[in-house]
């Protein structure tokens, strides 16, 4: 997937801008706070209608404007060209592809897949599993669109059981939903237990190309619970009513999942070196990468919010090594990059919400 | 406009499916533009009130004890089609596809929007059930999440041990519809929902 223009109006601090894109690699440059990093924000926002920094969608209408609009061009999703436009309202989003209102969300997420790398990242080693999990979704979601569903009825599933047990409600009536949750939380165990061996087996492989060591990485499932099969989760819901009653929420289940990072049999997040921890940063994003484009048969475009500039030239062009050709780039930092590999940057200069092509 | 109106208005405006503008439309039409239609309103309102009233054996309306489904001695009485509300059991009946009797719950289980058990029309359907003339329970609520867990919870609760038939209704293409223009779920409930084919 490619994308050939983009446009936006009262997106944070950008009022309006219209851009071309050449070539397969985009840098934006400029001092801090100038908005380099709103535009790379814009771009993922057409993945899941999410922003990879905010929570909130109302701190990206530009303040005093009622609504943010984005427009994308994008050639190479299966074999046409889409139009995509979004509008971001204080009350909610409004899709349209090509003309035609999206009205369910499922049907957008995925089609257009943007992998993001940022100094975030390094959360995914040490932050929580919920960093993780999340990501995971992100991931899964983006090539299995029944996965999408079946962790958003997992998740109202559970919100209705959390409440029934802050209610101290009969078994009866915990039932009428736990019998639900475990139909989900089966698939969802199902899914996670398939497909992170073949992520696994993605990160492998990236990892090698990046890290000039050459060491053994290892991904893998830590479930919470193992929802093998219907009947054993429902046992193990029963068996903790009680406690979850006391908790007032409940404690077992893909909900309580975790990603083990491993590097030559240890923790990753603890034993890593600072260079092993940023080469594993990238090969999970390549990895990602390729693995959303074995599912469904769209290369993502990478956004880089102020990594590359980050990275020794070993590194780096081990990198655009494992990258491959064709995959559009669009990155950012202080400093316009010196030519990689002999690629050539189409450069814009930010400067307070402005973006001019540098020559 | 005046407090008087202001008021109508915002009481207009609690009505389901009605925003502020168009309860200020309707608050001057009866007023002002067409007041001749407010007398026969507020009698159809009051008569209304005092009349209308759940069957106490479906739950349905009804002017009096027991609907006119429940008292049709042509209706099937051993088939109980259970439905979420009322328009529903309108919508099943002007198919024509239905001659059994119905059960309305008036809403479904949500815990998060508290409603529970007791808040159902599910006391009656125990009733009926224990009587033993039922043979059949047809289970045509939605396939939502809500919707799903409310069969369960009368499978597990409510018909329990009665030797009963428990069908859910089919869920999949309209019919005459064509598939290219089916949405992914509704197609997967088509798949997942088909049958041995008999001609």
């Amino acid at each position: 997937m490619r994308i050939s223009r983009l446009r936006l109006q009262t997106f944070r601090n950008i009022s309006f801008v219209d851009l071309s894109f050449s070539g397969d690699i985009h840098f934006f440059s400029g001092k801090n706070a100038q908005g380099k990093t709103n535009l790379l924000e814009a771009l993922g926002m057409v993945s899941a209608l999410r922003s990879f920094r905010a929570h909130d969608i109302n701190t990206i209408i530009k303040q005093g404007d009622r609504q943010a609009q984005m427009v994308y061009n994008i050639e190479g999703v299966g074999f046409k060209s889409a139009e995509v436009s979004i509008n971001l309202k204080k009350k909610g989003k409004e899709i349209e592809v090509d003309g035609e209102r999206i009205s369910r969300f499922r049907d957008f997420i995925g089609s257009f897949p943007t992998v993001v790398m940022s100094s975030h990242d390094i959360q995914l080693l040490r932050g929580s599993p919920g960093v993780r999990r999340q990501w995971l979704n992100l991931v899964l979601a983006s090539s299995n669109q029944s996965y999408y569903d079946n962790l958003r009825d997992y998740h109202r599933l559970l919100a209705e059981r959390n409440s029934l047990l802050k209610k101290f409600a009969g078994s009866n009536e915990m039932k009428a939903f736990e019998a639900g949750l475990a139909d989900k939380a089966v698939r969802l165990f199902k899914v996670r237990s398939d497909e992170i061996p073949r992520l696994q087996r993605h990160l492998k492989d990236a990892y090698l190309q990046i890290s000039p060591e050459d060491e053994n990485v290892k991904m893998a499932y830590k479930p919470d619970f193992e929802a093998i099969s219907r009947e054993g989760y429902l046992k193990q819901l029963e068996k903790s009513r009680e406690k979850d009653r006391i908790l007032k929420s409940t404690q077992h289940g893909p909900h309580r999942d975790d990603l083990d990072l491993g590097l030559e049999g240890r923790k990753a997040r603890d034993f890593g070196s600072e260079g092993q921890q940023r080469s594993l940063m990238i090969a999970l994003k390549i990895a990602q990468s390729r693995f959303v484009e074995e599912s469904n048969g769209i290369s993502p475009v990478l956004l880089a919010d102020d990594v590359l500039c980050e990275l020794d030239d070993l590194r780096k062009s081990n990198f655009w090594h494992a990258l491959g050709k064709g995959v559009q780039v669009f990155a950012t930092g202080t400093e316009i990059p010196n030519e990689d590999d002999g690629k050539k940057w189409q450069v814009f200069t930010v400067r307070d919400g402005t973006f001019t092509e540098a020559d | 406009m005046t407090p008087t109106f202001d008021h109508l208005v915002k009481q207009l405006k609690k009505l389901p499916g009605l925003g502020f503008r168009s309860a200020e439309r309707i608050a001057l039409n009866v007023l002002v533009e067409k007041p001749e239609n407010l007398t026969n309103l507020v009698e159809a309102l009051e008569s209304a009130r005092l009349q209308v009233k759940r069957c106490s054996q479906c739950g349905n309306l009804s002017e009096e004890e027991i609907c006119d489904i429940c008292s049709d001695e042509r209706r099937d009485v051993g088939l109980i089609c259970v439905v979420e509300q009322v328009p529903d059991l309108v919508a099943i009946e002007s198919s024509g596809s239905f001659k059994g009797q119905y059960h309305v719950l008036h809403g479904k289980l949500s815990p998060i929007k508290g409603v529970g058990p007791s808040e159902l029309n599910l006391e009656s359907l125990e009733k009926r059930i224990s009587q033993g003339q039922c043979f059949e329970i047809v289970l045509a609520l939605g396939n939502d999440i809500e919707g799903e867990a409310t069969c369960h919870y009368i499978v597990d609760t409510i018909v329990d041990e009665h030797p009963l038939k428990v069908t859910r209704i089919g869920f999949g293409l309209p019919s005459g519809g064509n598939i290219l223009y089916a949405d992914q779920i509704t197609l997967k409930s088509a798949m997942d929902g088909r049958r041995s084919y008999e001609s």
